[in-house]
């Protein structure tokens, strides 16, 4: 068993398009580490005047037309409670306009952690994507190419050559993951340590982006194994993008915004509650009571907890109904 | 089980579902006996379900009924026992395109535990080592075959299975496939070797089993199934044809004009008749033993047993749909 693991490991390393996918996933991370700089940059000279002139302009602004901006705001939301079925939802916010703030212009203070935080979580979905797919090609190549079968013929325990395919994807898409994110992490650091733009920093303010890129890292391997398991499954890797993408399309996307009630179920949610911590979503809720129905927009909110399980029932479920079939299934 | 067997199946059977749900055989309650030693020739028309029998033997795919034994233990189940000493080529060969020849051989030698010191052994056994660098994909038919006989090398087998091994090689290929086979078994190996081409299986086999439509229809060693009654006649070619055959029929032999040649049965020898017809002054342009070779013994058993009998397709796996209703 492990030395069938560690072929495939060897196997995994050594494929092209693996390494080409690799290749293009560090090359998106410096990518994330240029706008990292940009973040951490402090405002230059130029942007301050720029940001002062529109300023100016919108102070005179208000205090020209300001008294005039609230009165239309409340006179609208009058007439909008009038006509509308459930005045409660009805909320303009006319209290909140007050005068403008230079800050709004020079677009806040940079920050190490929110700033990296906000780049690891799109990467997330680069870590999400990328493994599914080359986890799902290393393995479908070697049905669409035939070689399963000769490999069968040295290796005929159905079991072990699956388990040993899977686990490779997943343990050598830990290191991947791991100097991706951790490119993004430093090459922020660093910007944010050049520009001396960065916050006190104890420990304890640095924890947020270090933890969410901890649960990436964790997160890509399972996804790897999802991945390799599909691979079995759909035996083409062009079968196993259509796989994913039909998911996409019409459960997570179509369906899920038919039926609301479903967006618990979804993977997008489960897998950004693992990675932020929590996932909300709204479902409208209406109760009927003797002065008629009434309809609330409530938030809900999907727990770290929630996602982690979720993803790791849905990994546990693919790799065994795959490992089923693939035992009994004929290779030729 | 008899364990003087290399490979034994009873009832193998196997069908596969078409498109319209029906249930097509493959193969059909088939007995195969291999013994230990030799090269064994597998013959079948196109579609007769040779490659589906290995694929069963290999664990690749799984049969509908039946036993099979490979070195007298039982298949699928202990497999994993017997694998080490079974090196097979079922079709083509298929290896990681975009691996070296090396690379391939260096997986599958780490994957059973051989040396992969061995690797190089092999690939010079087969003349592959000046290109053994090079990707899989950029290798020649003859080459793809090569590195696949390596492949099996690497397990020392006691058997080896080849389907088809010569299937779009040159003579010089086939020539050397040929030698290869002959070598193993010389050298005590069991070799399978399946074809739907008499002529090359008969120069090589000591043994031959022959199935049409997934059943066994004939076996036994290669000059059992020519049968010895078939040998022994002598074609003559000469000019003056009533008078040789006056001549030859006066010696008391069973003598049969055909065209421009006589037809001298009963296994006289070629040396007498040249004898006979010289005494009276008559000259042979021509003398040659007629050789029953094991194609028309071929056509013979498996004429009307399904299309592609008499004129196989040139391409292997096509069979008219109607062949799957027939299913039993
Ligand atoms: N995967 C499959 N699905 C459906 N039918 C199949 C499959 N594999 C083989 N068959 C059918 O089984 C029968 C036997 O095929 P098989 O490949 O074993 O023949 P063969 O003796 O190897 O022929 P050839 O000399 O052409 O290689 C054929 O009718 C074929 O169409
Ligand atoms: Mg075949």
């Amino acid at each position: 068993m492990s030395r069938l693991l560690r072929v495939e490991l060897d196997r995994f390393a050594s494929r092209t398009l693996i390494r080409l996918g690799v290749a293009a996933i560090l090359v998106i991370c410096c990518f994330a580490v240029v706008s990292a700089w940009d973040a951490a940059s402090p405002p230059s000279q130029a942007e301050q005047d720029q940001a002062k002139l529109y300023y100016e302009q919108a102070l005179a602004d208000w205090e020209a037309n300001g008294e005039q901006y609230v009165e239309d705001c409340r006179a609208q939301e009058e007439a909008d409670k009038a006509a509308s079925d459930d005045p409660a939802l009805v909320d303009y916010g006319c209290d909140q306009m007050t005068a403008p703030e230079l800050e709004s212009w020079l677009g806040g203070e940079p920050s190490f952690e929110g700033d990296t935080t906000m780049l690891l979580t799109p990467i997330s979905l680069l870590f999400v994507l990328a493994p599914v797919l080359l986890a799902g090609s290393f393995v479908s190549a070697e049905f669409s190419t035939g070689s399963i079968g000769n490999w069968l013929t040295f290796a005929p325990r159905r079991v072990r050559v699956y388990l040993s395919k899977v686990l490779a994807a997943g343990l050598a898409t830990i290191p991947v993951a791991a100097v991706g994110v951790g490119i993004v992490l430093a090459g922020s650091w660093a910007a944010f340590q050049y520009y001396g733009t960065g916050d006190a920093a104890p420990p304890a303010d640095v924890s947020s982006p270090v933890h969410v890129a901890l649960r990436i890292v964790a997160l890509a391997p399972v996804v790897a194994v999802i991945g390799a398991a599909l691979g079995f499954l759909a035996r083409h890797t062009a079968a196993v993008l259509g796989v994913v993408l039909a998911w996409l399309v019409l459960v997570e996307a179509i369906l899920v915004n038919w039926v609301r009630e479903l967006q618990p179920w979804t993977l997008a949610l489960n897998v950004q509650a693992w990675v932020e911590g929590s996932a909300p979503y709204q479902l409208v809720e209406c109760t009927v009571d003797e002065s008629g129905q009434s309809c609330q927009s409530v938030e809900h909110v999907i727990s770290q907890t929630q996602g982690a399980v979720y993803v790791g029932v849905v990994a546990l479920v693919v790799v065994a109904v795959a490992l089923l079939v693939f035992r009994r299934r004929d290779v030729s | 089980m008899s364990t003087d067997l290399a490979i034994s199946t009873r009832g193998l059977r196997k069908t596969y579902r078409n498109r319209r749900g029906q249930r097509a055989v493959a193969v059909g309650g088939l007995d195969l006996d291999v013994p230990v030693g030799g090269v064994h020739g597998f013959l079948g028309p196109n579609g007769a379900g040779k490659t589906t029998t290995i694929r069963m033997l290999l664990g690749l795919i799984r049969a509908d009924s039946g036993t099979m034994t490979v070195f007298g233990q039982t298949v699928p189940e202990r497999l994993p026992d017997v694998i080490g000493r079974v090196g097979a080529i079922v079709e083509q060969p298929k290896f990681f395109p975009s691996f070296s020849g090396r690379k391939n051989l260096t997986m599958l030698a780490r994957a059973i535990d051989a040396p992969t010191s061995l690797v190089d052994v092999v690939l010079s056994d087969v003349g592959l080592l000046d290109r053994a660098d090079d990707r899989y994909k950029g290798y020649s038919l003859g080459m793809k075959q090569r590195l696949a006989i390596a492949a099996t090398l690497l397990k020392d087998p006691d058997l080896l299975i080849f389907d088809e091994p010569t299937n779009g090689l040159d003579p010089a290929g086939i020539r050397e496939i040929r030698g290869t086979m002959r070598g193993l078994a010389d050298r005590g190996k069991t070799v399978l070797v399946s074809s739907h081409i008499l002529a090359e299986v008969e120069q090589v086999a000591d043994t031959v089993s022959i199935i049409a439509r997934g059943e066994l229809i004939a076996s036994g060693s290669v000059a059992d199934l020519i049968g010895a009654g078939a040998a022994g006649t002598v074609r003559v070619g000469i000019a003056d044809v009533p008078r040789a055959q006056q001549v030859l029929g006066a010696q008391g032999w069973t003598v049969r004009p055909e065209g421009r040649y006589l037809l001298v049965d009963g296994g006289v020898a070629p040396a007498s008749i040249t004898e006979a017809l010289a005494a009276q002054r008559l000259f042979v342009d021509e003398l040659v033993p007629v050789r029953v070779d094991l194609e028309s013994v071929f056509l013979d058993l498996t004429a009307g047993r399904g299309p592609g009998t008499h004129a196989p397709p040139p391409e292997g796996e096509h069979r008219p749909a109607h062949h799957a209703g027939e299913a039993s």
